[in-house]
């Protein structure tokens, strides 16, 4: 009797216990009901915030990609109405990169050719900025040559000052390459950070395509100034590329390569010029 | 050795009676919300608390989370009901017998763990997570809880 004295408060939840195993199941169900609409109230509370917060996070990624894509959308289409305005002679093709190297980054195969209007030397670009030229037209491929590549020699004008260089892949020892401006000289007024465009000149590339940014000027002791360029465009990164289509292009190649005869041809004259004299 | 020794202190046993509760309630809510693989702290917490109370407020707190958890399976009401409440009360009713250091911390959890899952069915990651932060769990109710808990 002393010991169930001395237990008698902690005989009851005992007692309790015991009693919710024994009532029948229909009572212990109700009981359940009255007890999870208070007792469980925190936990619905939090878990439901936390399944909220959880599609707000996947609500957001989707609208991020979603704008992500309708600025790429206005920046091509901005891009397009432009050229349109600069001029109706020029268009845009489209075309999907199907292959490409990685590891130089010099050369892209795009699944436009001849019979979509593909010609040699025409300009491809992106929304950025320039990617490069064709190099070579197959019947339904077309291989586009980077300005990652060592043959391309792109003329490009510093828009600040309007000043003329050539832009060119230039190697520093065996391994590292980098995109450089060529030509200036030691006292150009060139800093860091200058947006350099296409001029125009070399009849391949049209005048105004960004190229890319100063990145470092380096002080030289030689006639030219060592100018490392940021270029926009990064070559690995894109899907697609747009072929800036001129009208007359064909026919300004073929005057171009004729007036390039003519001045062989006066150079070559130019030591019998200087007999004449 | 850990001292489980519960110090009478006038005035302050009933808010160390009220803290328990709540603070069980908050981590068998959180054990709820979390997946099921999530440490069995409210076991831990009820080992904890059956070693520090008297008998009669460890097994009205045993009964208590054991009604919180037989919520969850409606139909069996009543079977962790009595479970809790049983290791709790023995265990206070008992504590007097029980040394109280971490192997013998790790065997009276194991055990429990093991009852308990003799009843509702065993989940190794679980039991595994239970053991490894054992004496984390410990060491944080010491350092924050004592004014509260009762543990020395």
């Amino acid at each position: 009797m002393s010991l169930l004295r001395r237990l008698n408060f902690s005989l009851i939840p005992i007692f309790l216990s015991f009693f919710f195993i024994l009532i029948p199941t229909g009572l212990k169900l109700r009981i359940a009901v009255w007890a999870q609409s208070f007792f469980f109230f925190p936990a619905k509370f939090v878990k439901r915030e936390v399944d909220y917060l959880r599609d707000l996070r996947r609500e957001r990624d989707d609208l991020e990609k979603e704008l992500i894509s309708l600025n790429r959308q206005v920046a091509l289409m901005r891009d397009s109405l432009r050229k349109d305005l600069e001029g109706e002679m020029n268009s845009l093709l489209r075309a999907e990169i199907v292959g490409r190297d990685h590891t130089l980054r010099c050369f892209l195969i795009i699944d436009k050719g001849r019979r979509d209007g593909v010609i040699e030397d025409q300009t491809a670009l992106v929304a950025e900025g320039l990617v490069g030229k064709v190099l070579k037209v197959g019947e339904s491929f077309s291989l586009i040559e980077t300005f990652y590549s060592p043959y391309l020699n792109i003329a490009g004008v510093n828009q600040r000052t309007n000043e003329v260089g050539v832009v060119r892949l230039k190697r520093r020892g065996l391994k590292e390459s980098f995109l450089a401006l060529d030509y200036f000289s030691p006292n150009a007024d060139i800093l860091v950070g200058d947006t350099i465009l296409t001029s125009g000149q070399g009849g391949i590339f049209p005048k105004g395509i960004k190229i890319g940014y100063v990145k470092n000027v380096f002080p030289t002791r030689d006639i030219f100034l060592d100018i490392i360029i940021e270029p926009v465009v990064n070559v690995l990164r894109i899907d697609g590329l747009y072929l800036l289509i001129q009208k007359d292009k064909g026919e300004r190649v073929n005057e171009r390569q004729e007036m390039e005869k003519l001045l062989k041809e006066l150079e070559l004259k130019i030591p019998e010029l200087f007999k004449m004299r | 050795m850990i001292k489980f020794l519960p110090e009478k202190r006038k005035g302050q046993n009933i808010i160390h009676v009220v803290a328990s509760f709540l603070f069980l309630y908050i981590l068998w809510t959180i054990e709820t919300v979390l997946p099921s693989w999530f440490p069995d702290f409210s076991l831990i917490f009820i080992i904890i608390a059956a070693l520090s109370f008297p008998p009669a407020v460890a097994s009205f707190l045993g009964f208590f989370l054991g009604f919180l958890s037989d919520n969850l399976s409606p139909n069996l009401l009543g079977r962790y009901t009595t479970f809790y409440t049983l290791l709790s009360f023995l265990l206070s009713y008992f504590k007097n017998y029980i040394i109280f250091s971490y192997p013998y911390l790790f065997l009276l959890v194991s055990v429990s763990i093991f009852l308990k899952g003799l009843i509702g069915g065993f989940h190794l990651l679980k039991f595994l997570l239970t053991l490894l932060f054992l004496i984390p769990f410990i060491k944080i109710l010491r350092k924050w809880g004592k004014d509260f808990i009762l543990i020395r």
